[in-house]
């Protein structure tokens, strides 16, 4: 193998797939789904009040509200960067805290207390931000609790909001189109137009062709990967465990497209296959979509093994000692895969040659 | 004596229980033109992918510049020019770019890719995507395409079929010009006039054998039959032909005979195409 070559072969590859439609669309398509998620779903849905704090002086009052749960909260340095966001609506409620805001609470002083809100705010989030600051307020001026409440959750009380459901999905989706379906339609197309047939008379091996198509899948999954997951502001705190394990989804993915794309030999077939058995690659998404669907269900599809590292690291913060055993399975998979493709090679060189 | 470029030994290929090519043996050596004659389906196809390196034969082997093709086809296409008999050029990039991947593949280095387009014609449309190409320009572009190496051997698969003269003639020149230079030419077509002008020698292929190998002029002599065709003017004012054998024993008698009579109006010789050789050798037609 020569990596050159290789090299030559991926950078013809990266080339064509920008011309392409089928490969436009495998890429483009998650991005855009997650952009529409995450405009559409992730604000109005979110079920979670967002707030946005200017606190130059650092409060107590600030700190404790940016330690509610239940809230979505961020902290600003530039009093203009918050206005601008509630304006735009990236944040339902700014709130300006003056200087000596816990004192002023503490000794029952009459303060100012400047509120921006974005006119589309839910009434609900107010409700939910009226009521945590009341009680915030009360803590820090030491009042007294006459009464105490106790909260029993009815329904849903693990609510997730659709945007986050949607999320693994949309990862799935983005990691498999592209991983899958990119390296497959180059193969195809490839062996359609017989270019292959031009190649295979060149020092070029086909192990080299296959490879530079395997490559082009993991660059445009792992891309696609990472900007989906920035769009959903889903990147975690471990970046580069989660950069290493959406490597390992997005080369998964594209052995499975690069071995379709061998044994497929046109187009419709490839098409018809993977609309057929689509719902093996993105099941898990699928199952993760209904709630309290049993864990063991979705570990019956081999996807599984690359959504489920993604996903704990990216949404849980998981640790490589929490996943190594889902890593584990999928390199032994991907190992299957390598053993099927180096068949399928040995195989093509003479079924090209008759074709 | 020029040195020997291909040698097939026996050279086999059976697909399940039909043998395409049948224990064929020869030699092409260096700088030589060899027609690789044969209609559809005779084996010349699989025989050139044999020899190639694309197929591994059933039985026999084929030696490439001194290299077993079957154990070192990578090294050996190294120094391969191979043309297509059906267009396979990466039709969404243009003339140039799909030759500088080529060049790239094969290391080739200091080549002027402009200077070989020009040469097979090409030059101004360098730019332009390959699939605003007629067939004879994508025809081309694949003869510059196996070019681009400077092949020590040339495969061609049916370069002219199905092109306009002004292609045709162009594809020819490059074919002369590349013998002249010492690159072995292997020139599979069923155009028996195309072999006839460019090849020093023919390979008649049939049902996977060679029925013979030699010289044109060889072969037409041994097989052709040479006449002597006469147009003479009949007492009514119409004209009629004679056909005079040349090897016969009365012929010189006979064409006296014509030619006291006063009335002959035009009188030459003809000898026997390769067609006619083929068909007479193997029994059947070239497009059979």
């Amino acid at each position: 193998m020569s990596i050159r070559r290789i090299g030559i072969l991926f950078w013809r590859e990266l080339r064509a797939s920008a011309g392409n439609f089928l490969m436009i669309f495998a890429v483009v398509v998650p991005v855009v789904f997650s952009l529409l998620v995450s405009l559409v779903f992730g604000d109005l849905f979110s079920g979670r009040p967002v707030l946005g704090f200017y606190d130059p002086y650092g409060s107590q009052f600030t700190q404790m509200m940016l330690a509610q749960s239940h809230l979505n909260t961020s902290l600003y340095d530039s009093l203009d960067e918050m206005i601008a966001d509630t304006q735009a609506g990236k944040i339902e409620t700014g709130y300006i805290v003056p200087q000596g805001f816990d004192q002023a609470l503490r000794d029952g002083t009459p303060l100012d207390f400047l509120v921006y809100t974005w006119g589309e705010t839910p009434l609900k989030s107010r409700l939910i931000a009226d009521t945590t600051i009341t009680n915030v307020v009360s803590q820090i001026a030491g009042l007294e609790q006459t009464a105490s409440v106790q909260i029993v959750p009815l329904g849903q009380a693990d609510h997730t909001s659709l945007a986050d459901q949607l999320l693994p999905l949309l990862i799935l989706m983005t990691i498999i189109l592209s991983g899958v379906m990119v390296p497959s339609l180059s193969m195809i197309s490839e062996k359609q137009s017989r270019t292959l047939l031009a190649l295979n008379v060149t020092p070029a091996h086909l192990s080299e062709v296959f490879a530079a198509k395997t490559l082009l899948g993991v660059v445009l999954g792992m891309a696609t990967g990472m900007i989906t997951l920035a769009l959903n502001r889903a990147f975690g705190s471990h970046a580069l465990l989660l950069i290493f394990v959406l490597l390992l989804g997005a080369l998964a993915a594209s052995l499975l497209g690069t071995l379709l794309g061998a044994l497929m030999w046109d187009m419709n077939t490839l098409l018809a296959t993977l609309k057929g058995g689509g719902i093996l690659l993105i099941g898990p998404g699928i199952i993760d979509l209904i709630p309290k669907a049993p864990d063991w269900i979705a570990r019956l599809f081999p996807t599984y093994y690359i959504l489920n590292p993604v996903m704990a690291v990216a949404e849980r913060g998981a640790g490589l000692g929490d996943i190594w055993s889902d890593l584990l399975i999928l390199l032994v998979l991907m190992v299957v895969l390598v053993i099927a493709l180096a068949r399928v090679i040995a195989r093509q060189q003479k079924r090209l040659a008759l074709l | 004596m020029r040195k020997v470029t291909i040698s097939a030994r026996e050279l086999t290929y059976r697909y399940g229980d039909l043998t395409a090519v049948d224990h064929i043996s020869f030699e092409v050596a260096e700088g030589e033109v060899l027609g690789f004659l044969g209609p559809n389906g005779a084996g010349k196809t699989t025989a050139v992918r044999m020899l190639t390196g694309q197929l591994r034969p059933s039985e026999g082997s084929a030696f490439i510049l001194d290299e077993d093709i079957s154990k070192s086809a990578k090294q050996v296409q190294q120094y391969l020019g191979v043309s297509f008999e059906t267009t396979n050029l990466y039709e969404d990039m243009s003339a140039l770019e799909n030759l500088e991947l080529f060049a790239r593949l094969f290391n080739v280095k200091n080549f002027n890719a402009l200077e070989l387009l020009e040469k097979v014609g090409l030059s101004g449309r360098e730019k332009e995507r390959v699939s605003n190409y007629s067939k004879g320009m994508k025809q081309r572009l694949m003869l510059a395409r196996a070019l681009i190496n400077h092949p020590r051997i040339l495969f061609l698969d049916e370069p002219t079929d199905g092109l306009d003269p002004v292609s045709s003639q162009t594809i020819h020149a490059i074919i002369r010009e590349a013998s002249a230079g010492g690159t072995t030419v292997f020139l599979t077509t069923h155009d028996m006039v195309e072999a006839d002008k460019l090849a020093h020698r023919v390979a008649f292929i049939n049902k996977g054998q060679i029925a013979a190998l030699d010289q044109p002029a060889v072969l037409k002599q041994h097989y052709g039959k040479r006449t002597l065709k006469i147009e003479v003017q009949d007492g009514q004012g119409g004209t009629h032909t004679r056909s005079i054998p040349l090897d016969g024993s009365e012929t010189a008698k006979e064409v006296e005979q014509v030619f006291a009579s006063g009335n002959v109006l035009t009188a030459h010789t003809e000898e026997a195409t390769l067609e006619d050789i083929f068909i007479e050798i193997t029994g059947r037609g070239l497009l059979g």
